[in-house]
């Protein structure tokens, strides 16, 4: 079987009678995911809301991590799109009382590597420790702003040998990027970070893996006190922390929020989305 | 920034918050964002506010339930004026200097 790639914009006949399989579009569902939360599908992803304000995004993974918040000041709003996508958003700025959603009982695969990639548009930040997401226990870390005015993106760990990391000093605040956080444990011992599939920063060793269960918090850091103000379009968390699979998750969110252009050249999913079956 | 209720004493802003976590429309079902219908077996609205606020200056207080809120559950005018003559709090527009310094609260 001969496979032919077109490049989006290409036409391209087929003569009659020819047998022609065409691979459909790559999505998480085709793996296996620790969580997978997706504010733009509103159907099976199930978003329980009241008025705009959401008390459940749903885990579409196998796990049923389900997302939720029942303090009605405290639930994150779907009122709002990003490059014509449903987004779920946090205001932020009322911090000890923020917008956030969490999942109490978060299991860490026993490996200790997880890897997270965020959809997200940071809309302002006034505190360095306002987090996209965090995971809560004593050995565990936060991704937060890492600066006062800024969104640069930083990794904030506790418990676990090390002292952070700090995504590059670019304001990512009014852009919709892809953020990828990378803990592997068991294979390099290091994390790090990506902003639209280029790593930015050096990675840090360290040498105790996340504690087993965590609460784990969209939109909030560990403490419950600083919340992003932005916006959130799409979460996915694996335990398989290898090149290929970050790139292919890159390349599936960057297509579907409209940032493929953003990826570097280099990256294998810059010019075609992955497909299901490669 | 949102406004928030305050008073001078916890008493007050506690028996404020109890009578708003306590209403009788609570807890509220949430609807599906696609279907637009009731699911009773998703997570529900149980409260409004989880607590009431020591703030620094010494007042209590905890963030003013919104008017979208009250629209949601139906909550007449005639109630909302009853309300606000019952508990009597002052509404401010909230200012992040009330809450407590960073170092001193837990920042992780």
């Amino acid at each position: 079987m001969a496979k032919l790639t077109v490049p989006a914009g290409t036409r391209f006949f087929i003569t009659a009678g020819a047998r022609v399989v065409v691979n459909a579009g790559w999505t998480p569902a085709e793996m296996t995911t620790e969580a997978w939360y997706d504010a733009s599908d509103t159907s099976p992803t199930n978003i329980v809301q009241s008025g705009d304000s959401v008390s459940q995004l749903s885990d579409k993974g196998p796990n049923g991590y389900h997302l939720t918040q029942g303090t009605a000041e405290q639930q994150p709003q779907t009122n709002r799109t990003i490059n014509g996508l449903n987004v779920i958003h946090g205001a932020g700025s009322d911090f000890m009382t923020g917008e956030h959603l969490e999942y109490g009982t978060f299991p860490i695969p026993a490996s200790g590597d997880i890897a997270i990639f965020v959809v997200a548009y940071p809309d302002s930040v006034v505190q360095q420790n306002q987090s996209m997401f965090s995971f809560d226990a004593s050995n565990d870390f936060q991704f937060d702003a890492g600066n006062n005015s800024a969104f640069y993106g930083r990794i904030k760990p506790d418990g676990i040998g090390s002292s952070g990391y700090d995504m590059n000093a670019v304001d990512k605040v009014g852009a919709l990027g892809i953020f990828s956080v990378q803990l592997d444990f068991n294979g390099a011992g290091q994390y790090t970070g990506f902003y639209n599939g280029t790593e930015e920063g050096t990675p840090v060793s360290y040498t105790a893996k996340l504690s087993s269960t965590q609460v784990f918090r969209f939109l909030g850091n560990r403490g419950n006190n600083y919340m992003l103000d932005g916006a959130i379009g799409e979460m996915v968390i694996v335990e398989d922390v290898t090149t290929a699979t970050r790139q292919k998750i890159e390349g599936y969110l960057a297509w579907k929020w409209g940032t493929k252009d953003n990826l570097a050249d280099n990256h294998p999913y810059k010019d075609i989305p992955p497909l299901k079956g490669n | 920034m949102s406004e928030w209720y305050r008073w001078d004493t916890l008493a007050e802003a506690q028996a404020c918050l109890n009578y708003v976590n306590n209403h009788p429309k609570l807890p509220v079902v949430g609807v599906n964002a696609a279907t637009k219908k009731p699911a009773p077996d998703k997570q529900q609205t149980t409260q409004w506010a989880s607590e009431v606020i020591e703030c620094n200056d010494g007042k209590f207080g905890f963030p003013r339930v919104t008017t979208a809120w009250l629209d949601s559950l139906g909550i007449t005018q005639e109630e909302r004026d009853t309300f606000l003559a019952t508990f009597n709090p002052t509404i401010e527009e909230f200012d992040p200097a009330w809450i407590p310094a960073a170092e001193e609260y837990n920042v992780r």
